[in-house]
């Protein structure tokens, strides 16, 4: 395990259990992720990588275990400082999450809701400034459809809507993205450009990403870290090219009593 | 070489608009609420001392009559409620169930009648798209012409408001149940036909196509091979339409027939407002309670749709 | 051998199971009504006078008034067709102001009764319970019937038109609006509650505009109904379309009723066309 320094710790996870309705999703997961890194994160449908995602914006609650996110205990926050925490984390949801019949600029301003009253965000939905479109403007720009701004989100194609999501999580100017599974929906050429986009652009910023992902070639080409689960455990947490090849056969392998049922 | 790319004012004066959606939503909402301030104008001096004091009179007049006036009232508050719901609750409510039952039964089968001429993959040469053969030229004209005048008259049916309809049959007919059954009947054969012909035309026209290869006919297309399909959605736009055919015969007593609205009329008329009150509170229970009857009903039955009728 | 079945056998098992027996159950039912109501199919024919009368009143369909039928007419009445404008145009703006209020009142309503904004705590559940209590109060009551009511209690005046209208039509309006709410996609709802937005941005920004042509083409639909109930509110002596058509009806001047008649239809066909244009471009 590594031991990233006290300081640049971002997400800190001690042996946290959750589950729902009395089905586990985590067992005792203990994790630190520090400032910066790229984090990729594997495993089987099921396995708790959602949950995982989730605990880190404090949109789960464990059921115990203890929870520190960007150097706050999330334990008994009360919903405005839930609010404030979750609003400088971004998020990738697998299924993009976009407002299909808004336009582009209306589904990247969101991203600014989290720091704004309920009226504010109306008003930036509604009727933009000239500052916030140019803002967004420039971060479509960056994500390579700066043209679409005030396209109908559901005009787009696939790529290009995860491209406005993408760009909604920017807006947020966050320290760290989650992504959960943004590319499963996506052919090979397509997810590959997003996920090249969203490390490139952590890099560049110096953000934490942490992304879920079921394509074990391109976890392994863009993450230098990678951590595996399966049956809510961490199975490794590791440096990628430290990885033995039979790291990922056995994360996937069928156990006699899974087959079984 | 690169594209120069457009500038933020550029793209936003070349977004696209939906003209003929905000021109509609500006020029509805500028209507109604012009409409709302000419109103409230017109109404200006509405609550002027008479009215105040006529609201007072009517807020004393609406507690039953022997609890307001023991000394003069001939009969107990007990007696009263038993007068009240025998004579007039009962009977009412009874007779608006019933009403709507057999308008709303006419109408569903009116309206499944109808198919025939309203669905148009049914009203046409090739029922059902199916491919059985030769085709007249004159044959389609005839069965476009069927489309139009049966869709043209579910249009003025459902055009037509209930009310107007039950007042000019009574007129023409004479007072009796008919005219109501058939005023509520009328109304709803246009909307449930146009409803069930959105199913019909919507359906999935592999089993029919089937049929029809093996040689069935028409009517047992409709009947085995759409039908069981249709049904389902069917019985769910007709509860829809029962729902609104109660709340639509308890006020059609108004028109002289003795449904809860007859009665409501009648006290009202006669200055009773006590009663009148008690008449109106049955009315709506009997609302909620067709309306929990019909929402139990089409969750078993397990179609969503429908709630725009 | 399964897999080689006619294709009819799972439908045709469906006509046979709880449906044929739904349809079987409500034909005994509306049998039974129809009984318990005292219905004879002969009731149906009007008499030897009747048969006149409906004859007399479809052949006005033919001929439908651009004058007063009436053979003497008072010097300073308006024109006939101007009185049948102003009906219309009195109808109309009954239903308009209706709808404007109920509007007003059925949007924050609907919201309110929304599964989605109450939250998950306690007391916000309660007052969804109130409301959505206080929106079928409103709406069970038909609109004729908060006619009568208020008629009874302030005397008539096209206010209370607006009012009775506006009532039920609000309640009904929350009731769907509602239910659109809460049936609308849960995807950018979740997102958005994922980077901190609040549970009112969330209504507001990320549920309402997944449904908002739904709700627009509803709108417009029910201002449609709002016309049919504004005429009828006539009859009650408020001068819409149906105060007049009674009025000619009662006189027996069966040209007269056609005009009105004629003119409402348009009205509510030209609105129908009007919603339809819209939804198709909205949903």
């Amino acid at each position: 395990m590594r031991a990233p320094e006290k300081m640049d710790e971002q997400f800190r996870l001690e042996k946290v259990d959750v589950s729902y309705r009395e089905v586990a999703a985590l067992r005792q997961v203990d994790l630190s992720i520090a400032r910066g890194e790229l984090v990729g994160l594997v495993g089987p449908s099921g396995s708790g990588k959602t949950t995982l995602l989730r605990c880190l914006n404090a949109m789960v609650t464990p059921s115990s275990g203890g929870v520190r996110i960007l150097g706050v205990d999330a334990a008994g926050l009360g919903e405005n400082k839930l609010r404030i925490l979750r609003a400088r984390i971004g998020f990738v949801a697998q299924d993009l999450g976009l407002v299909p019949n808004l336009r582009v600029v209306q589904n990247v301003v969101a991203g600014g809701f989290g720091r704004q009253g309920f009226f504010g965000a109306l008003r930036s939905s509604m009727v933009p400034r000239e500052r916030e479109k140019q803002r967004v403007h420039a971060i479509l720009q960056r994500v390579g459809i700066g043209e679409k701004i005030f396209a109908r989100t559901d005009r787009l194609s696939g790529g290009q809507q995860q491209r406005v999501a993408v760009a909604r999580a920017l807006y947020q100017s966050p320290e760290a993205i989650l992504a959960d599974e943004p590319v499963s929906s996506v052919d090979p050429a397509r997810a590959r450009d997003t996920i090249s986009l969203l490390t490139e652009l952590a890099r560049e910023e110096g953000m934490t990403l942490v992304m879920s992902l079921h394509n074990l070639e391109l976890a392994r080409e863009f993450f230098p870290r990678l951590i595996g689960l399966r049956g809510g455990r961490l199975v490794f947490d590791a440096p990628a090219r430290a990885l033995p090849d039979g790291a990922f056969d056995q994360l996937f392998s069928l156990t006699e009593e899974e087959l079984l049922g | 070489m690169i594209a120069e790319q457009p500038s933020l004012g550029e793209l936003w004066r070349g977004r696209d608009r939906p003209r003929y959606v905000f021109w509609s939503i500006l020029l509805a909402s500028c209507g109604a609420l012009i409409a709302l301030v000419s109103c409230l104008i017109d109404a200006g001096g509405f609550f002027s001392g008479h009215r105040l004091s006529n609201i007072e009179r009517f807020i004393g007049e609406i507690t039953p009559y022997p609890l307001a006036h023991p000394d003069r009232a001939n009969e107990t508050i007990g007696e009263w409620a038993i007068r009240l719901g025998s004579q007039k609750v009962i009977p009412g409510s009874w007779k608006t169930l019933l009403l709507s039952v057999v308008a709303g039964g006419l109408a569903g089968a009116l309206a499944l009648l109808s198919l025939g001429g309203s669905a148009r993959n049914l009203a046409c040469s090739r029922p059902l798209r199916v491919n059985d053969g030769g085709v007249g030229g004159w044959q389609d004209y005839w069965w476009r012409g069927v489309v139009v005048v049966t869709r043209g008259a579910q249009i003025l049916f459902r055009a037509l408001p209930e009310y107007v309809l039950a007042f000019l049959l009574v007129g023409l007919l004479g007072l009796g149940y008919w005219p109501v059954i058939l005023a509520l009947a009328v109304h709803n054969v246009g909307i449930l036909g146009r409803l069930g012909a959105e199913v019909v035309e919507n359906a999935s026209p592999t089993l029919p196509r089937v049929m029809r290869a093996t040689g069935s006919g028409r009517a047992q297309l409709l009947w085995l091979g759409l039908l069981p399909e249709l049904l389902g959605r069917f019985l769910v736009f007709f509860f829809y339409r029962w729902e609104t055919c109660v709340r639509e015969a308890t006020v059609l007593g108004f028109v002289g027939v003795s449904s809860l609205g007859f009665y409501i009329q009648d006290a009202r008329a006669r200055d009773l407002y006590d009663e009148m009150i008690v008449l109106v509170i049955a009315g709506a229970v009997l609302v909620v309670a067709g309306d929990l009857v019909s929402a139990a009903v089409r969750a078993r039955l397990g179609g969503g749709g429908g709630r725009r009728c | 051998m399964h897999a080689i079945r006619p294709i009819g056998m799972n439908q045709s098992r469906l006509l046979e199971g709880s449906i044929r027996w739904f349809f079987v159950v409500i034909a005994a039912v509306v049998v039974a009504a129809g009984w318990g109501l005292g219905l004879r199919f002969g009731d149906l024919m009007p008499g030897e006078g009747g048969w006149r009368l409906v004859r007399e009143f479809f052949a006005a369909a033919l001929v439908p008034a651009f004058d007063y039928e009436a053979a003497s007419v008072p010097e300073d009445a308006c024109p006939f067709w101007i009185k049948v404008a102003r009906a219309a145009l009195e109808t109309v703006r009954i239903a308009a102001a209706g709808m404007a209020v109920s509007l007003l009142v059925g949007i924050p309503l609907g919201f309110a009764a929304s599964r989605h904004v109450c939250g998950s705590r306690r007391s916000f559940c309660l007052r969804r319970r109130i409301v959505c209590i206080v929106v079928a109060l409103m709406r069970s009551v038909h609109e004729l019937v908060w006619a009568v009511v208020f008629l009874a209690a302030v005397g008539l005046s096209e206010i209370v038109a607006v009012i009775a209208i506006a009532i039920p039509y609000a309640g009904t309006f929350a009731k769907i609006f509602a239910e659109m709410l809460d049936e609308s996609p849960d995807e950018p709802a979740d997102a958005l509650a994922a980077i901190g937005a609040s549970r009112h941005q969330l209504a507001v920004l990320a549920r309402l505009p997944g449904v908002i042509g739904e709700v627009v083409a509803y709108a417009f639909y029910r201002f449609e109904c709002a016309v049919r109930s504004s005429a009828v509110l006539g009859f009650l002596g408020i001068p819409t379309i149906g105060y007049h058509l009674r009025l000619s009806f009662e006189e027996t001047h069966f040209r007269e009723v056609w005009s009105y008649l004629i003119i409402l239809l348009v009205i509510v066909v030209l609105l129908d066309h009007w919603s339809h244009a819209l939804r198709r471009r909205l949903v």
